[in-house]
């Protein structure tokens, strides 16, 4: 497989261009593979990275899914992003079922302690530790649209294509998931910046 | 009340993106600008996040493990094929072995010699050809060449210190005989090439057991030379035929006898 993954995580590609990448790579092509599986793992990366508590977690898991998405690549039909995210939300859902049962036998696992401190290296890891505590008070379809839409940057339409909802119920879901993350950062005396 | 409100709020996200002051867009809205200033606040802070960027080590690990994968799934797709037990597979497998095995061993049986454990197959073998024949032009055909291997066989035994297969003196001559039987049934420019095939063979078989004849042992001659008589009376059997077809065939273009 070509090594140019690295040129592949820091732009995005075209939709046609990513087609093109998938009927190749559906054919077996190496070089497609390869730039298939950065361009997978840079969006999956993104949307794992603010819902799980360590990064090593959030790469683990995006291996998976990768690993996943590429075996089952022949198989893929429809809209690849819905079908793509579908993947990692459903090993999401596996990790937070793993994570519970583990934190019920193990006293070990105790929770992070809250980074507090002063640069803006601090100010970072505080602020993605409330906004995963925040994104863990909202339901799973709010989560996906609060994290499709702020910090992976799709718009309306394409969230609601990924995930199987109208614009119209991702407007609705992007305004209560918002509300309630507001709601729960007052109640534990964190203020937006302006 | 509650859409509108949703409605509104989203087309504030999206003046707000494209770079306009929040105060200003609520500006546009003071009935709502309370309850939609916290929320735009927040959705700045989200989108301010940094972008979560792997690194391309990482990346480059999985390109790995995915080769991996792959090289290991098309090792295990082409054990798969045997090991799960694909039927048609399994099948066609076990019929091109038992194909191989029948072909060599018939290969290696054919030149065998009676007495040789390999004979009764190369007879068997000979067997089947002529039970699936149909066409009367090849079954005489078969029984020319069948003939021709019979003499072959007597030519290469022993006759000068053993006594000789008289059961295979026999079919010698009865394969003859049977070509014979099938040019009735043959058009006469079949029954041509067919008599003539049979004329040939038969002067092969005279001149074996001619030669035969004179190196055999005392015990041999009288039936060797019981042989050549059967042999000459085809002989003129055959001329026979052969006139008569050459007559017919140059007359009327009839089949032949």
């Amino acid at each position: 497989m070509q090594d140019d993954t690295s040129i592949l995580i820091k732009r995005d590609i075209g939709s046609e261009e990513l087609a093109n990448l998938i009927e190749e790579g559906k054919h077996g092509n190496d070089a497609a593979l390869g730039r298939l599986c950065a361009y997978i793992y840079s969006h999956v990366y993104a949307f794992l990275f603010y819902r799980v508590s360590h990064q090593e977690d959030a790469e683990d898991l995006t291996s998976e899914v990768v690993l996943k998405i590429i075996k089952a690549l022949k198989k893929q039909r429809g809209n690849f992003h819905a079908w793509m995210y579908r993947i990692a939300k459903n090993r999401l859902v596996d990790y937070y079922r793993q994570r519970a049962v583990r934190q019920e036998v193990s006293l070990t696992d105790m929770p992070q302690k809250e980074v507090v401190g002063t640069g803006d290296l601090s100010k970072q890891i505080l602020t993605k530790e409330k906004l995963r505590k925040g994104l863990e008070k909202l339901t799973e379809e709010q989560k996906q649209v609060i994290v499709l839409k702020f910090i992976q940057g799709y718009n309306n339409q394409e969230v609601a294509d990924i995930v199987g909802k109208s614009v119209g119920a991702v407007k609705v879901l992007q305004f209560r998931a918002l509300r309630a993350m507001r709601e729960y950062f007052s109640r534990r005396g964190h203020e937006p910046e302006n | 009340m509650n859409q509108k409100i949703e409605e509104i709020f989203d087309r504030l996200l999206a003046e707000v993106a494209g770079g306009r002051s929040v105060d200003d867009c609520l500006n546009d809205y003071p009935d709502h600008a309370e309850a939609l200033l916290p929320l735009l606040q927040l959705a700045e802070e989200l989108r301010d996040l940094p972008k979560p960027e792997p690194t391309s080590g990482a990346v480059r690990e999985v390109v790995k493990k995915v080769q991996a994968a792959r090289a290991h799934s098309q090792r295990f797709s082409l054990r798969g094929l045997f090991r799960v037990g694909v039927v048609p597979v399994r099948v066609l497998a076990v019929l091109f072995l038992v194909f191989f095995f029948e072909i060599t061993t018939v290969s290696l049986s054919a030149k065998t010699l009676p007495g040789h454990m390999l004979y009764p197959l190369k007879r068997f073998a000979e067997d089947v050809q002529h039970f699936l024949t149909v066409d009367s032009e090849v079954r005489a055909t078969i029984h020319i060449v069948l003939a021709d291997r019979r003499t072959y066989e007597f030519a290469c035994l022993p006759t000068t210190d053993a006594k000789v297969n008289e059961f295979l003196l026999a079919e010698m001559l009865q394969e003859i005989e049977y070509a014979l039987k099938h040019v009735g049934g043959l058009s006469s420019e079949s029954a041509v090439r067919v008599i003539d095939q049979i004329y040939d063979c038969h002067q092969f078989q005279l001149q074996v057991l001619e030669e035969t004849k004179d190196t055999a042992c005392d015990c041999n001659i009288g039936l060797i030379e019981e042989a050549i008589k059967c042999c000459l009376e085809q002989r003129e059997c055959i001329e026979c035929i052969k006139e008569h077809l050459l007559s017919d065939h140059s007359g009327r273009g009839d089949p032949g006898t």
